[in-house]
């Protein structure tokens, strides 16, 4: 990874989606800086500045003030668009694992998820989600062209055969019991 | 030096001064002239208002004699009419009043053929009512005679018919007897037969419709235990389980060796 701005981010960030938004965020906070306010200096009083000029996340404004202070120095107004592009070129190029769950997952447990991928697959490895709650449990996995269903569905498809032959005579069982 | 006298004894003067000159004085002739008939008009119309007023009277007299005039004439109109309507009033309540004894006299003279003619009747009907009583009374008892001589012939010949038809039914009810029982049996051994029979062709078919249905039912709870596990584990999972799970079936992918081959 050669772009400054994916090394800060890319800690702290495990989808791909939020990769993306966050790159956003960023652009929209020093077009702000740099042209609106016609200034120099990233600071966090600009991010107050910024954060009165519109309805922002606080989350999003918390990750703007987590970003270290030497990146903030790494941009001026002549340059930061093309380093923004540039990250989200490499951002898309990054490994990306696509899993498709039952259920939306939390923050939390999505953090959990992408750190277990940076340490077992890449350590700039990216999550892509989707959601089916046909699955009701587990996941579909997607890895360079390799799709793997772990799902509770796949598990009852597998055993499906065992399923016909025990359940009717635990029927039977039953009603002569 | 000219002089203004010359030799002949020639008057000589300048034509402007004479000809403003007698403008001026036709002016003043005219103004003299508008004066004079502003006096005369107003003079005339001092003149002239008299006559005006006499005539204004004169009119004012005449039409106030027209007026009264008229105004006798209509007094004596009403007057004629007044009397008119009142002799007419008076020869319509005559008329009236000769009407009323006219239709009072009718109606008596009417009263008094009714009440004749309805005497007349009246004697009439009498007479037919007695006639008619001894009439009813002579048929009255030469019926009854009759009917006390058919009546004993009647019961007579009803006791024999009666006596008859006893007995041939007592015969025929022994004969239908005998036919019901048999036929009562013969019913009875059909209806148990075709009973029988529909009854082992209903126990084949349950018996069918009980493997078919079993078969269906097994199926079908198989799907029902595979839908319910998937909602219920679904629904029962909290969101931690939910990634545990997802966890260990990440592990689950890297032990199946999903993840050996790493992006270039």
């Amino acid at each position: 990874m050669t772009n400054s701005v994916l090394a800060a981010l890319i800690p702290t960030t495990y989808r791909q989606s939020d990769l993306a938004y966050r790159l956003g965020l960023l652009r929209e906070y020093l077009e702000f800086a740099f042209f609106t306010k016609q200034s120099s200096v990233l600071n966090p009083e600009m991010i107050g500045e910024f954060s009165t000029a519109g309805p922002h996340d606080p989350a999003d404004l918390g990750f703007l003030r987590n970003l270290p202070p030497e990146l903030y120095a790494a941009f001026n107004r002549e340059t930061f668009h093309d380093v923004l592009d540039q990250a989200l070129i490499e951002a898309k190029a990054l490994p990306t694992v696509r899993l498709t769950v039952a259920v939306l997952l939390t923050t939390d447990a999505v953090a959990m998820v992408g750190q277990w991928a940076r340490q077992a697959v890449d350590v700039h490895a990216l999550l892509d989600f989707s959601i089916d709650p046909e699955l009701g449990a587990g996941c579909q996995l997607l890895w360079q062209d390799v799709l793997r269903d772990y799902s509770l569905e796949q598990a009852l498809r597998t055993h499906e055969r065992e399923l016909y032959e025990r359940i009717p005579a635990l029927f039977s069982a039953k009603a002569v019991a | 030096m000219p002089s203004l006298l010359t030799s002949g004894s020639t008057l000589s003067l300048p034509i402007g001064p004479l000809v403003i000159g007698v403008l001026a004085l036709i002016v003043i002739a005219l103004l003299v002239l508008v004066a004079m008939v502003i006096q005369l008009s107003t003079r005339l119309r001092h003149l002239s208002t008299p006559i005006y007023d006499q005539i204004v009277g004169q009119a004012q007299e005449k039409a106030q004699q027209v007026l009264t005039e008229a105004e006798n004439q209509a007094r004596t109109l009403r007057a004629a009419a007044q009397t008119a309507a009142d002799k007419l009033l008076a020869d319509r309540k005559l008329a009236d009043e000769q009407l009323s004894a006219s239709y009072a006299n009718h109606f008596k003279e009417l009263i008094a053929h009714a009440d004749a003619a309805l005497a007349a009747q009246a004697q009439e009907v009498e007479k037919y009512s007695t006639h008619f009583s001894e009439q009813f009374a002579k048929l009255g008892d030469e019926m009854t005679a009759h009917l006390k001589e058919g009546s004993g012939r009647v019961l007579a010949a009803s006791a024999k018919e009666i006596e008859n038809l006893r007995s041939m039914f007592a015969g025929l009810g022994a004969q239908a007897a005998k036919e019901q029982d048999a036929l009562v049996a013969e019913m009875r051994q059909r209806v148990a037969d075709l009973f029988e029979k529909e009854a082992q062709g209903v126990r084949e078919q349950i018996t069918a419709y009980r493997k078919e249905r079993s078969a269906a039912i097994d199926q079908n709870a198989v799907a029902l235990v595979e839908e319910t596990a998937r909602i219920a584990l679904g629904k029962a999972l909290s969101l931690q389980e939910h990634r545990d799970i997802i966890l260990a079936a990440l592990e689950q992918a890297r032990r199946d060796g999903v993840f050996g081959r790493l992006p270039a």
